[in-house]
């Protein structure tokens, strides 16, 4: 584990690949700036740092929510930064799995309709026909089968994480941004959420990307990439 | 489609309190001024036509929207009565006949006209079971009546007494049902019909009672002489007419004299319907005679100004609720601003969640429309009742 590395290592494909990013919100004086970062194929890396240094701000540009004004995005060879924006939800959609620290669950979908939400929300996702048995295999896999007609409402803080993980997993994206997927858990299920995170990404030899707070869970990544340290590099 | 369809379906079922309030108020909203608008031209349509085929109505000067109501509709209302010559004097005139209508008692909640057969002639009458009145004590009721009293050719009816406590008033008759008549939805059906004498009787204008002559007990009869005999209030006084009293029944004075409140006369042509009319208008003092026809216009034309303030008014209302309908569109938006925003960061467009929201608000005003349109279609079937029981 290399705390300061921002580049992939040697023996994995590239990913993502970010150059001289500068991002800059308005009217706000603080400024991301990334000269180089490289994320590999089927790396777990975490992105630590203060609050306010732009880990979440770095999710959304690779995701395409955010377009840079300057630099170079490349997610699987392909710039985003000229993407349209029907490309970007594409690639949103069909690429990039989301899991984020309040679930983000639809209150008035039970669990089932939650997971397969993104197959009704762009129509260049198919039908949801046949994605029943998938969904249904995800939260069998992740210990909340009996679930799939409840309502968020009634699932606790720890079913509903691996309902949003299910989500982000039903379409084997071969990305998983993952926005402090533990910070509103309790210490078990803060552990065993990493750890349900960690296998489906070698499961799907997906990429896993994941803001954290909690550093005592760094152990399984394969690499963290610490923004007060790279702050501090950016300033050199 | 089919997608945004599901999700808004799901939205509004799950939040279904507040979808159902939005879904009534708008159907409200959607009904009242179309329901209006058919219970008007319903009741415009009704009354026309039930004026329209009553060519005069001869009645005491006074309000000729009264005389007319209370003839073509048997409204309880008093109005100023005319005596019973004077349909014999219209008739004298040669122009066509008469019908008198008694209509001021009432027994269980529906009116008793006084009347004649030629009534039933006129109006095209005719029983459902059983047969016309043929006696004074005997009547015919409407197919209203007979549904809701629960009543049919050999039960009886009394009349109501006009109050409780006056004694010397009118007494309640007992009186034989001896028929029932076909369903016409006029205000006929509504009524209970007797020959015009039987009204008289209940006024107290013609009674029966003992036989006077064969009463000798001196607490009965306080004097006899060779012409008169004067009885005390001991005599018993019959409340029912059967074969056996029928002839003990009689009426004091000249029946001529006896009061009506309308006549219903029909002229053999319009040009016997115009003479009449100028000959009264000229030279009659108490009596009018009036066309019906032209008294319910004047009154619908009251209505239509009535209707046309109740439409600006549900143009208020509607703009009124579609503000309401707006803000809680606005503020529910506002809630879900969260996730509406997940939806975008997972993948879809803005045009897509503009697709979802415009999904539930046109599923809302569907529903609300085919509410509105169930609202309507149930009216339908109350519609005669209502006009009878509120409008005419």
């Amino acid at each position: 584990m290399d705390l300061k590395s921002l580049k992939k290592p040697e023996n994995c494909e590239s990913l993502i690949q970010v150059t001289n990013l500068k991002f800059q919100y308005p009217r706000s004086t603080f400024e991301l700036h990334i000269p180089e970062l490289q994320i590999g194929d089927g790396e777990k890396v975490a992105v630590i740092g203060p609050s306010g240094s732009g880990k979440t701000t770095l999710l959304n540009i690779l995701s395409g929510i955010i377009v840079a004004e300057t630099g170079q995005v490349e997610f699987n060879g392909q710039q985003i930064n000229t993407m349209s924006d029907s490309e970007l939800r594409n690639l949103r959609v069909k690429q990039i799995g989301f899991v984020f620290q309040d679930f983000k669950l639809l209150e008035y979908l039970n669990v089932y309709d939650n997971i397969l939400l993104p197959y009704r929300i762009n129509s260049s996702m198919p039908g949801v026909s046949g994605r029943g048995s998938k969904a249904r295999e995800l939260c069998e896999h992740l210990g909340v089968g009996d679930k799939l007609s409840k309502y968020p409402k009634h699932l606790s803080h720890g079913e509903k994480q691996r309902i949003a993980i299910s989500r982000a997993l039903i379409n084997d994206p071969p990305l998983v941004l993952a926005d402090e997927p533990t910070g509103n858990l309790d210490p078990d299920n803060k552990a065993l959420i990493l750890e349900i995170l960690f296998k489906m990404s070698d499961a799907n030899n997906s990429t896993l990307i994941t803001v954290t707070h909690d550093h005592e869970l760094l152990d399984g990544f394969d690499r963290i990439i610490d923004f007060a340290d790279f702050q501090k590099r950016a300033a050199l | 489609m089919k997608d945004s369809i599901y999700l808004a379906y799901r939205y509004l079922t799950y939040n279904r309190v507040r979808s159902l309030v939005l879904t009534f108020s708008v159907a409200i909203i959607i009904f009242l001024p179309v329901g209006l608008k058919r219970l008007i031209s319903e009741s415009e349509d009704q009354m026309l036509s039930r004026a329209n085929s009553t060519p005069l109505i001869a009645g005491k000067k006074g309000s000729p929207t009264d005389l007319v109501i209370n003839t073509l509709y048997f409204q309880q209302e008093k109005i100023e009565t005319l005596t019973m010559d004077y349909a014999a004097i219209l008739d004298e005139t040669g122009f066509g006949y008469s019908i008198p209508v008694m209509s001021s008692y009432s027994a269980r909640g529906f009116p008793i006209v006084g009347t004649s057969l030629d009534y039933f002639d006129f109006r095209n009458l005719s029983p459902e079971s059983g047969r016309l009145f043929g006696v004074v004590g005997e009547c015919v009721i409407g197919f209203n009546v007979a549904r809701r009293l629960d009543l049919q050719a050999g039960d009886s009816l009394i009349s109501s007494p006009e109050s409780f406590f006056d004694f010397a008033g009118v007494y309640p008759l007992k009186m034989d049902i001896v028929g029932v008549l076909d369903h016409s939805n006029t205000p006929d059906d509504d009524a209970i019909f007797v020959d015009v004498k039987t009204t008289w009787i209940i006024m107290g204008l013609g009674h029966g009672h003992q036989d006077l002559v064969q009463v000798y007990d001196p607490t009965i009869v306080l004097e006899r002489s060779d012409s008169t005999v004067t009885a005390g209030a001991k005599l018993f006084m019959y409340n029912q007419i059967d074969p056996e009293n029928l002839d003990e029944f009689h009426f004091h004075g000249d029946i001529n004299s006896y009061p009506i409140t309308s006549i219903i006369f029909i002229p053999e042509n319009q040009k016997a319907s115009a003479l009449l009319r100028g000959r009264i208008e000229s030279g009659e003092i108490d009596n009018q005679l009036v066309v019906p026809t032209l008294v319910v216009d004047n009154l619908l034309q009251s209505i239509f100004r009535i209707k046309q303030i109740f439409n600006s008014v549900f143009v208020i209302v509607g703009l009124a609720v579609s503000l309401i309908f707006g803000l809680v569109i606005a503020l529910s938006l506002r809630l879900r601003k969260d996730e509406l925003y997940t939806m975008f960061t997972i993948g879809s467009g803005k045009r897509k969640i503009a697709q979802i929201i415009g999904m539930e608000l046109l599923l809302l005003v569907v529903i609300s429309a085919l509410i509105s349109g169930i609202m309507y279609f149930i009216t339908g079937f109350f519609i005669d009742e209502f006009i009878n029981a509120f409008i005419i």
